[in-house]
């Protein structure tokens, strides 16, 4: 299998574990191939920064008053139950 | 973004028109809105500035996104999370409003057209890296330490060349990696199969990682050049 097959099964392994034969492929492979040691470091690289920047979405300040009260004015719901 | 049938992403969030909903389903799809703006109005708010960097163009992403998610309320029928749908459907409306903004008629992008086909031809290479037997052309630079000043830059480098991508392409890299949203969740959003999935998320981090890597500065050439490493 050349390397840009091994490549497509380093990004597939970023979201789920591979069938056990081209995981065991694929970890042989790295052990002979710089190249993709290296593209495997750079995935693992850019998970981590973009994990990052999920966080700050995650956990930041939310809508501003003023925007949630115009959607709540655009979206107030049929349901007014007392 | 290209679509060779409609995925249910683009269907949802086409659904959108300024009218009201039909009276049948128009009041539990508004009763559903006012609980969206309450359970999920902060995250949406927050991703769609994230992919605009605008507050009015967030809070116009969030209120179409509404719009859309009430017109396909109907055909929603639980099958994700309501959260992870609505970021899809917002995903796609974040594009929509910056293709907008950018005031580009929609333009086809040519590269995404010959990967689309390359990939349907069972391709081993979508991504430009490799020659003719599937070698590296040029073997991908050594990923410098991290610092903190560098994880600083490398997050707006991310951020910039995230904007590069195609939007068939960044709405999956927004909800995957950024995210966390699992890949079962996004194909049902999505619609897209599982080889379609991993083709796109394949080709987006390669034009990620080239991206970061040109303006980074430090090139594969300078790798290249010195021998034995």
């Amino acid at each position: 299998m050349p390397c840009s097959e091994h490549a497509a099964l380093l990004s597939r392994q970023l979201d789920e574990p591979l069938p056990a034969g081209e995981a065991f492929g694929l970890a042989l492979h790295l052990r002979l191939c710089k190249g993709c040691r290296r593209l495997k470091a750079h995935l693992r690289r850019l998970r981590e920064l973009a994990r990052a920047m999920g966080q700050q979405i995650e956990s930041g300040e939310g809508l501003p008053a003023e925007a949630r009260a115009r959607l709540a004015a655009r979206f107030p719901g049929v349901n007014e139950k007392a | 973004m290209i679509n060779h049938g409609q995925d249910s992403f683009a269907r949802d969030s086409a659904a959108a028109t300024p009218a009201a909903p039909s009276a049948r389903s128009g009041g539990a799809a508004a009763d559903a809105a006012a609980r969206w703006l309450t359970e999920h109005g902060d995250v949406l708010w927050r991703f769609a500035l994230s992919r605009t960097h605008s507050p009015d163009l967030a809070e116009e992403v969030v209120q179409e996104t509404f719009i859309a998610a009430m017109q396909a309320y109907e055909g929603f029928g639980g099958r994700s999370s309501e959260r992870t749908w609505l970021l899809g459907i917002a995903a796609h409306k974040a594009s929509d409003a910056l293709r907008r903004r950018a005031r580009d008629a929609r333009r086809v992008d040519p590269r995404e057209v010959d990967m689309d086909a390359a990939a349907a031809a069972g391709s081993p290479d979508p991504t430009g890296e490799f020659n003719g037997e599937g070698r590296w052309a040029r073997v991908p630079a050594r990923v410098p330490r991290l610092t903190a000043r560098s994880r600083i830059e490398l997050g707006k480098a991310l951020r910039r060349c995230l904007d590069t991508l195609p939007p068939g392409q960044s709405e999956l890299v927004w909800l995957r990696d950024v995210l966390g949203v699992p890949n079962e969740e996004i194909r049902k959003i999505s619609g897209l199969t599982p080889t379609n999935l991993w083709t796109r998320l394949h080709r987006a981090r390669a034009a990620l990682r080239s991206c970061m890597e040109r303006s980074d500065g430090a090139g594969r050439d300078e790798e290249a050049k010195v021998p034995g490493r």
